[in-house]
């Protein structure tokens, strides 16, 4: 009894050891602030699992966030909780999405109004990608589907400036 | 040489600017285009006195059927007071089958749409707008020029809507005052364009 009782507890805690961590996030300035301070590149995601783009465009992110060091953060945030279903149930359908991408880098679940994280980001559509460099400006963005190559060129760009300083 | 070079320049002016979405007081485009209902054309042809809404929407993005209900009732709230409404469905249905035409008729049979559902095959209806997304919202006014454009409310959860941006402007229109807020950010799926033009 005590035997099977330890073997379902081990399978649970290994369970939330691969489910990637996916904290709620309610203000669009603590996700701006969630970048870590040493790292000279700093690349936001918007997505949701409902978007087909922002699905599509997943493999890339991950593949561009294996190619650098911790020189390059990227923060995913997922927007799934717009659509006006369960709480629970929506985040749990992104969750879910993000175990099965295996995904390294941060997520936030945002739980604030759509239109408040539009306006603070200063987008229209997802996806979205903004590239900030180490001091937090801004300098390059693209909504819509991104491409591996792309993003490595634009992160480049940023790192090379910053060493030629 | 320099003319040539002018006259490109001229052309992607106006490329670049018929990307972007129709601003205020623009005149807005008419159209025909057929009705998922009955196969019939529907012709819009603004500044026939009547405020008009046209709203680009969609059969498969969750987003825009968290908003239908929500399209269908002021469609009808707002038809009574003689308030025209356009539902556009701008995705290709080659790549996208749901958003063919007989899914459309049975949305606007479930949803009981008092308003045309219109399939704009080619896409150039929205490109026309400057539509990005789905649902995106247009008032034209009664001369036919844009009043208000953006989203149907700032959020699809209602307890949480602060601002009705398309009730406000049709309230602001309907008592003869100028629209208090005529633009907001438009949110939803990205519009599947057409590709072979």
């Amino acid at each position: 009894m005590r035997t099977g009782f330890l073997i379902i507890l081990g399978m649970l805690m290994s369970y939330r050891a691969l489910a990637a961590d996916f904290p709620e996030m309610k203000s669009p300035a603590g996700i701006a602030a969630a970048f870590s301070p040493r790292a000279r590149a700093r690349m936001l995601n918007v997505w949701a699992t409902w978007c087909i783009p922002c699905v599509q465009e997943f493999g890339d992110l991950k593949s561009v966030d294996g190619h650098f060091d911790e020189r390059v953060e990227i923060i995913g945030v997922s927007l799934d909780d717009a659509i006006p279903d369960s709480r629970a149930v929506r985040k749990q359908i992104a969750q879910n999405f993000l175990d099965k991408q295996k995904v390294d880098f941060r997520n936030f679940y945002y739980t604030g109004k759509t239109s408040a994280l539009q306006k603070f980001f200063g987008f229209g559509e997802i996806p979205v990608t903004i590239l900030y460099d180490a001091r937090g400006r801004e300098v390059w963005r693209h909504e819509g589907r991104i491409r591996r190559a792309e993003l490595i060129r634009q992160v480049n760009v940023v790192l090379d400036k910053r060493e030629k300083k | 040489m320099k003319k040539g070079l002018l006259a490109v320049v001229c052309i992607l002016m106006v490329v670049s600017a018929s990307a972007g979405e129709l601003a205020i007081g623009a005149k807005a485009p008419g159209f025909t285009l057929t009705n998922a209902i009955d196969g019939k054309p529907v012709s819009f042809k603004p500044g026939d006195g009547k405020i008009s809404v046209v709203v680009f929407t969609c059969n498969s993005c969750p987003y825009s059927k968290a908003f239908e209900d929500r399209i269908v009732a002021l469609g009808s709230e707002y038809g009574k007071k003689g308030v025209r409404f356009f539902a556009v469905n701008p995705n290709d249905d080659n790549q996208y089958a749901a958003e063919k035409m007989e899914r459309m008729k049975q949305r606007m049979v479930t949803k009981k749409y008092s308003f045309p559902y219109l399939k704009d095959g080619s896409s150039e209806t929205a490109r026309a707008y400057g539509a990005r997304v789905t649902p995106h919202v247009f008032v034209v006014d009664g001369k036919g020029a844009i009043a208000y454009r953006g989203y149907v409310d700032d959020s699809a959860r209602v307890a949480e809507r602060e601002d009705t941006g398309l009730t406000n402007a049709l309230d602001n229109m309907l008592a003869k005052k100028p629209v208090s807020k005529s633009e907001t950010k438009a949110f939803g799926c990205s519009i599947k364009w057409k590709t072979s033009r």
